[in-house]
This record gives structure tokens, sequence and C-alpha cells, in this order.
């Protein structure tokens, strides 16, 4: 009878494992820099306050995937601008399309691809969802480094992965995932630098 | 136990049986790649609706409208079949007289289509060249009769209708101010006069994103505001016009004549200049009361101008939130600042970098403008005007400054 009973049990085990496996949501590649818009139809760019600044550009070489890879340059200050705090710069990508909001439910981990110019560069994600869009901001992540086993950006491609549970949000209504340079991760509140990202998706 | 197992086994088979059917992800999936009008769910509940209206409505039902003598004619045309379709295709006829005269046809959808981002349908003309304008209607502009429109077919396909089938796909969000949640119906508006025969097949709504207009402007780097052509709405969708304060006045029309290229218009614009008042023509980049245009990207301004008789003077302005806020815009200077010879009776480009306009918030950009500012009547035609993108060669260039 036990022997049945462990016999069931398995059988109940791996049907609902297999089951789990075929039929979890598929990853969803929010952008792999190939085209202006991202994969989702919504625009990407910049945002900065003065004095600090960010230029996005397409890298042709040296993609992680495909022929492009984006390529970001930042220069925050720590002086000047609102408060004297040196501005804000960074760059953000809509994943809502128009007045649709993306339902990231079935999604628990926000991917990319990483590396540096130098090596050395940090900062943090960003994840707005429908309220946070309307007041113009985001939560964000720790360091990007803390989601690295090697701790450091460098000049190689590593994955970053960063489970979506760190943001206190409504997944089912994201806008918007930004990458920003905030003066908390750079050294004496301020740096310059390029990075690299490539194959956003969550998964 | 046999008990046990047989609570067990129902539940396994649970499992297999979700193996066979497809899972509801997938069906959802299935449904996103293209509702038809009768997969679309119904209106919210309150919705209000004209005695008229309910009556009336009838989801799917094609028609018309026409104040004589314009004239138009709708019905399903079993005899034309579109390639790999079963259904039959709407037969559209119109024949557009001279203003206020006006015709246009309409498909009823009763529904919610907030879960949509794209609308797609097919499209073949008898002749090739048919021309409309598409609009939409939201219960409460159902009621005004006034139609949300976003601009002409050429705004969705550059080359226009031809004889062969053509799928058509516009974002939902171009219809800005509308209530997505309460559609009533689709409407294409014959605004150009004349007569053609055209075929629509297969309306569907889509819930993934299908168009990606940011990749065609940086593909061609630069962004086309209006070629004047076939739509009073400029190729953003939002709204131009002359503005005038008495005893002033500017009034614009597009021309058939004289025109860049083989086909299409120009931007005509009779002005009559005052000591006083003022007068000119504004094109907007905003949507009212929606987002501002981020001209970041872009360095220089670009259209073609003639004059009716040579000489004609204006400057050129560009406005961003707060300007447009005061009614107001940055002037870069006389059109002889950027045409040494001045205008003339032909076509000549002007071309303004855009730090001529001073510092501006080029993220929250909202008009530019054609501003007459000296004494005097005249007439100016108005061609092709863009934004130029500045290069990745540009925006190093500037960063590195």
């Amino acid at each position: 009878m036990r022997k049945r009973q462990m016999i069931g049990a398995f059988l109940f085990y791996s049907l609902f494992t297999t089951h789990c496996l075929l039929f979890a949501a598929p990853a969803l590649v929010v952008d792999d820099f190939e085209e202006a818009s991202n994969k989702l139809g919504g625009r990407s760019n910049t945002y900065v306050m003065a004095p600090s600044r960010s230029l996005a550009l397409k890298a042709e070489t040296g993609a992680h995937g495909g022929a492009k890879a984006l390529m970001l340059k930042y220069d925050k200050k720590d002086k000047g601008g609102p408060y004297d705090s040196g501005g804000w710069c960074g760059y953000y990508t809509m994943v809502k399309t128009g007045p649709r909001y993306l339902d990231a439910t079935p999604y628990k981990t926000l991917t990319f691809w990483v590396k540096g110019a130098a090596g050395g560069e940090d900062f943090v994600i960003g994840l707005a969802d429908k309220h946070w869009e309307e007041v113009g901001d985001s939560v964000k992540s720790e360091a990007v480094t803390k989601y690295l086993s090697s701790g450091k950006v460098t000049t190689e491609w590593q994955q970053v992965r960063i489970p979506l549970s760190v943001f206190l949000l409504e997944m089912k209504e994201l806008a918007s995932i930004a990458f920003c340079f905030e003066g908390s991760v750079l050294p004496g509140g301020a740096g310059k630098g390029t990075v690299f990202i490539d194959d956003l998706a969550l998964e | 136990m046999k008990r046990k197992l047989g609570l067990l086994l129902p539940l396994s088979s649970l499992f297999f049986l979700s193996y066979l059917l497809p899972p509801i992800s997938s069906l959802s999936a299935a449904f996103a790649e293209g509702a038809t009008l009768k997969d679309v769910p119904p209106f919210p509940q309150g919705t209000v609706l004209f005695e008229s209206e309910r009556k009336f409505g009838e989801r799917g039902r094609f028609g018309g409208y026409a104040m004589k003598p314009s004239k138009y004619g709708v019905f399903p045309d079993g005899k034309m079949k579109r390639p790999g379709s079963s259904s039959d295709p709407i037969y559209i006829r119109y024949r557009k007289e001279k203003n206020p005269s006006f015709c246009g046809a309409y498909v009823l959808v009763l529904g919610d289509l907030s879960r949509y981002a794209t609308l797609t349908f097919w499209i073949k003309g008898a002749k090739g060249g048919e021309t409309f304008e598409i609009g939409i209607n939201d219960v409460i502009s159902n009621k005004r009769e006034d139609a949300v429109i976003i601009g002409s077919i050429y705004r969705y396909l550059s080359a226009g209708v031809t004889t062969e089938w053509q799928q058509v796909k516009i974002p939902l969000e171009d219809f800005f101010g509308t209530d997505l949640n309460r559609i009533y119906s689709i409407v294409f508006n014959f605004n150009e006069q004349g007569e053609g025969i055209f075929w629509i097949d297969g309306l569907e709504f889509h819930e993934e994103a299908m168009v990606h207009s940011e990749d065609a402007i940086t593909a061609q780097g630069a962004l086309l505001l209006d070629n004047f052509d076939h739509s009073d709405v400029n190729l953003l969708g939002r709204k131009a016009n002359a503005y005038k304060r008495l005893p002033s006045v500017c009034e614009f029309t597009r021309a058939e004549e004289p025109r860049r290229g083989s086909h299409g218009r120009s931007l005509q614009l009779d002005y009559d200049k005052k000591s006083t008042g003022w007068c000119g023509y504004y094109s907007l980049l905003n949507q009212i009361d929606g987002a501002y245009f981020d001209l970041n990207p872009y360095k220089e301004v670009s259209f073609w101008v003639r004059g009716a008789k040579g000489g004609e003077m204006f400057e050129v302005g560009m406005a961003d939130r707060s300007w447009l806020t005061i009614g107001d815009s940055v002037k870069a200077g006389a059109v002889d600042k950027y045409l040494p010879q001045g205008v003339t009776t032909d076509w000549q480009e002007v071309v303004i970098p855009l730090s001529d306009f001073g510092k501006l918030d080029w993220g929250q950009m909202g008009s530019f403008t054609i501003n007459f500012h000296q004494a005097g009547a005249g007439t100016l035609f108005v061609e092709d005007l863009r934004f130029i993108r500045k290069s990745d060669q540009d925006l190093l260039k500037e960063w590195d400054q």
C-alpha cells in the first residue's frame, strides 16, 4: 500500500512539475536594441536634469546578441540643479503601449546583459507602475553590482537578474523600465562613464 | 486506499487532459493575434446610449452619410474576394462634391477596445489613389456627430490605396482623446473632392503594438511633419491651422498647384498683415491636453517655400510648452536670413538649425509657426515640413563639447 502511495505521489509530482515547465509564461523580450522602438512598440529615451546629462546610442559592434546593443553615456554631477544635488540622468523604455499598461504578473525576474567601457561602472534599475508613472518617478533596485555574481561591472558581458519582488509595485500595470545613474551608487555622488546594455527581458 | 487512489487518478487525469487541450494562455494569445468585430468585448455596464443609438446600433453594420450633392454607396460584395479570406469585403463608393457638401462611410463597433493596441484592415481600390480620412467615434463624440479624425489613409499607406490588397495598421493610441472603452464607430470620411471605389476586408483588433513609427523616422533620418497632401491635420495627427488677430488675417488652403512632385498638394497661405494685429499658421507637435513632443534627437527644421509674386516676407517660430501656454513662439528670424535672395516664385528649401531658436525646452515641444510680421498682403506656398535628426556623430560631438 505504501508503495502505491509513493508511486501515486511521484506521478502527481512529475505531472505537476512538467505542467509548470511546459506552460510557464515564456520570456518577454522587452528590447534587443536592434530597432529604434522597443519590442513592445514603446518609445525609449534618455531623461536628464541639468547639469547631469546622458546620451543613448546604438552600438553596432560588440553586441551581446544580434547586431546592436544600447550604449549609454552618463555624466552625473553632484552639485548644481534642483536642491544643488547635481540633477539626474538615465534612460527609460516604455513597456506601456498607448493607454495599455503591461501585465507583468506572469514574470518573476528582470534580466539584461551589461558591460562597461572601462569596468567599475554602476547604476540602479527603476520600475514604474501606473502610480509611479503619474508622479514621474520609479521604484529603484539596489546597485546593479549587487545582482552580479562577480560583484562588479566589467568590460565583459554579464547577465543581471533582478527579482521583480524587490520592486514594491502593482505588476499588473507596469509602465516603464529605467537605467538610473544615481549619485548614491557612484563614488562621491558623481561619475562619468559608458555602459552597454543588451537583451532586456522579463522572465 | 482504493478511495485515496481513486482521488489521485482523476487529479492526474486532469493534468493529462490539460496536455491535450490548449492551455488558456495559448487561447488568449491566439485571440490577441487578431480579434474580429464579434470578439470585441461589449460596452462597460452603465454606458449611456440615446434611444436612436440603441435601436440603430448593431455591431458590424456598415453605412454612410452624405450632404447633397455628395453621395455614397456601401454594401457587402460577394463578387470580390481577398485571397485567403472567406468573408465578403465591403464595397464603398463615394462622390465628394465641393465643400460644404460632405460624405463618408462607417462601421459600427459598439464595444470596448481598451485592451487592444492596433487596428488592422485590408484595402484595395478600383483604380488606386482613392483617399479618405480615418476617424473614430466614442459614445460621446457620436452624440456630437464629431469624430476624432487622425489624418488621411496616406498617413498609414505612404504610397496610398492601390489596386492590390494592402493591410493598413493603425495604433489605437493615435485616436487620442477618445474613450476606447466605449467605441461606437470607425469612420471613413471623404474629405477630398472626387470619386472612387474601394473595398475593405478583414477588420481586426490586436493586443500587440504592430506599428513602430520611430523605426521609420530613424531609418529616414527625418520626421515629415506635413506634406499638406491629403489632410488638414498634420502627419503626427495633430491640429494645424491659420491664426489671426484682426485687422490682420490669414487663411490656409491646400493647393493642387503649385506643388513639389507629381501629386499631392502644397500649403497655400493667403495673408494680409496690417499695422496692428497678427496673423500666420501653426502646426502642433503636441496633442492638445496630451504629451509634448521630444525634439531633442533633431537638429534642423526644413521646408520648401515659394511665393505667388516673390518677395513675400515671414518669420519662423517654435514654441515649447511654456511658449504655447502664453500663445506665442520664439522666432529664429525672418526668412531672408536663410534665403539671401528672399522668397521667389521658384521652390527653395529653407533649413534652420534648431539652435537658432534659442533656449527652448526641446523635450517638451508644442508647435511650429509661420508668422507674417511685416505689413502687406500676399500668397505663400509651403511644402514638405520636416525635422532632421541628429546623426550619431552629431550626438557624440555634442557630448564631447
